[in-house]
């Protein structure tokens, strides 16, 4: 087989704008596990609703699926803190109850067992709002075709989904890094007992990290519904790779996530090139293993930010 | 300043504290002394709303304070610097310091109370850029209790500041203990296993065994004692 320098160059252009949007999603997943040691196994619901949601908008109101993204992502975020008030919180008390004093709590298999069975509801009720037919949000920016020197072309929408995967990820680090909110947030992950001793609410900790984590995951889905399929279990096939890219940056590590999003997405976009189409999924799981054979606590360490 | 009543606790289903009692009036320095286990950190929990007591009260200036959110009662002026230090391993030593003033608003004494901090540990000021967890086990020592001067408490509850320190350097922190309470009027609770060095700077102190006090009296009353001697002095 020869490979031509320029699809080699478009694979590589793809892998980077795929591993854009597993950064972002893994970002959500790997914070939540960061912040609350909580497994959310219903992540990718939330990547699934953020479709849906923007869907629905665009239906609704009308306009940009980009555009109306962001306002899914908020309305799933919000949606989050609602999971964390009306749920979570109350298996909460009562395993403090039962435990006694400060442990991470959300590590109770009760927990792990909780969001699996978001996930299940989730789904099932994305098939009694929106029906079981794959459906794709339409936008005439997927029909804009950019292109390049040499025969290299893609959409616009790709490079708009790129682009705010990127800014996304950028204003997330810099609000964990340079604000007291954020700071808060990093204190709460390193040491939750002391956090509460040096007077931060967790409880808020809790609220916000719940709605940046769903939020990101619909942020994901609603930028790439245009592009691909919606459809009701849309979630269940990202939430493995959403795990991977976590794993294989280190659990808890927002940068190592993200330097593992993009490493991903460039190792299946080149690995489909190379060993063809059908061992895409594969390369991701290999990527991981070959990982942890070397540095066992991810990229970037574990439990870090 | 601050009453303790009649308190029990359990971790669970084991009973960790059998009703006990103590006060700690404003300006002094009281302390806990007892073996491992015998319940001076939970005391300490309970006090500061980590741990909801089964019975009995907490009262500081005049209000109960039980029940209460942990951060609820750092807002209060109740400071609290853990067993095992409550450091953030990973951020600056700088950043620990300014997490310690996370509730409050008025940066210039934020920025009084730094220099203060830095002026008691010089060795914290070198060090501002390096992350905690790569300090060493006295720096982390002296950082938490930077940090916990930093929050402005009105009562400051060390739970063992002695501890994996090396004598010389234990001998320096209860000089700068006795300076902060002297210096800053802070009033101070220390629970601690090293009783020699509690007694000798505490105006007052309590001793713990299996959850109950069995015996309270000044520091130096209790380091002449027959019975604390023989159990934690090792004379």
């Amino acid at each position: 087989m020869v490979i031509q320098p320029m699809e080699l160059l478009e694979q590589i252009l793809f892998g980077l704008m795929i591993g854009g949007i597993y950064g972002v999603i893994g970002v959500g997943l790997t914070m939540i596990f960061g912040v609350m040691r909580l497994s959310n196994f219903a992540h990718g619901e939330f990547y699934m609703l953020g479709a849906y949601f923007t869907y629905t908008f665009v239906t609704l109101i009308g306009g940009d699926p980009f555009i109306l993204a962001p306002l899914a992502a908020i309305a799933v975020g919000a949606v989050g803190i609602a999971i964390n008030k009306l749920l979570f919180k109350s298996l909460y008390e009562e395993l403090k109850e039962a435990k006694g004093a400060a442990a991470f709590y959300f590590q109770d298999l009760k927990f792990i067992m909780l969001t699996i069975g978001l996930s299940i509801l989730f789904v099932d009720l994305a098939l009694v709002l929106w029906g079981p037919i794959p459906i794709s949000i339409p936008s005439p920016l997927t029909k804009h075709i950019i292109k390049l020197p040499g025969g290299l072309s893609f959409s616009l929408a790709r490079l708009i989904a790129f682009v705010v995967a990127i800014a996304t990820l950028v204003g997330l680090y810099a609000f964990l890094k340079f604000t007291k909110t954020g700071r808060a947030i990093r204190a709460t992950a390193q040491n939750p007992s002391a956090a509460m001793l040096v007077g931060v609410n967790i409880y808020r900790i809790y609220d916000i990290t719940m709605f940046l984590s769903t939020g990101l995951a619909a942020l994901a889905g609603g930028i790439l519904g245009p592009i691909y399929n919606v459809y009701p279990t849309m979630g269940l096939d990202v939430v493995a790779k959403a795990f991977v890219v976590v794993i294989t940056g280190g659990m808890g590590n927002v940068i190592g996530s993200i330097l593992a999003g993009f490493l991903i997405g460039l190792a299946e976009s080149l690995g489909g090139l190379f060993l063809g189409t059908e061992y895409k999924q594969v390369v991701a799981f290999v990527i991981m293993i070959i990982v942890l054979w070397v540095r066992p606590e991810g990229i970037l360490g574990g439990g870090r930010k | 300043m601050l009453e303790v009543k009649d308190i029990s606790a359990a971790y669970g289903k084991a009973i960790a504290l059998k009703d006990i009692s103590l006060y700690v009036g404003e300006g002094e320095i009281v302390s806990l002394i007892g073996a491992n286990g015998a319940g001076k950190t939970t005391t300490l929990r309970v006090i500061t709303g980590i741990l909801r007591p089964l019975r009995g009260d907490v009262v500081f200036q005049e209000k109960s304070i039980v029940g209460m959110e942990p951060y609820q009662i750092a807002s209060l002026g109740i400071i609290h610097v853990p067993e095992g230090r409550g450091l953030f391993p990973d951020m600056t030593v700088r950043e620990n310091l300014e997490m310690g003033a996370f509730m409050r608003t008025d940066r210039d004494e934020i920025e009084r109370d730094m220099e203060f901090v830095y002026s008691l540990f010089p060795v914290l000021k070198e060090r501002e850029k390096q992350l905690a967890g790569t300090l060493s086990g006295g720096e982390q020592q002296m950082l938490a209790i930077g940090k916990g001067l930093m929050g402005g408490p009105k009562l400051l509850l060390l739970d063992e500041p002695s501890l994996g320190l090396a004598p010389l350097l234990v001998d320096r922190i209860f000089e700068t203990i006795n300076q902060i309470n002297r210096e800053r009027r802070v009033t101070i609770l220390i629970a601690e296993q090293n009783a020699y060095m509690a007694l000798s700077i505490s105006h007052r102190a309590y001793v713990i065994e299996n959850g109950v006090t069995v015996m309270e009296g000044t520091g130096k009353d209790l380091l002449g004692n027959e019975h604390v001697r023989k159990a934690y002095l090792g004379i």
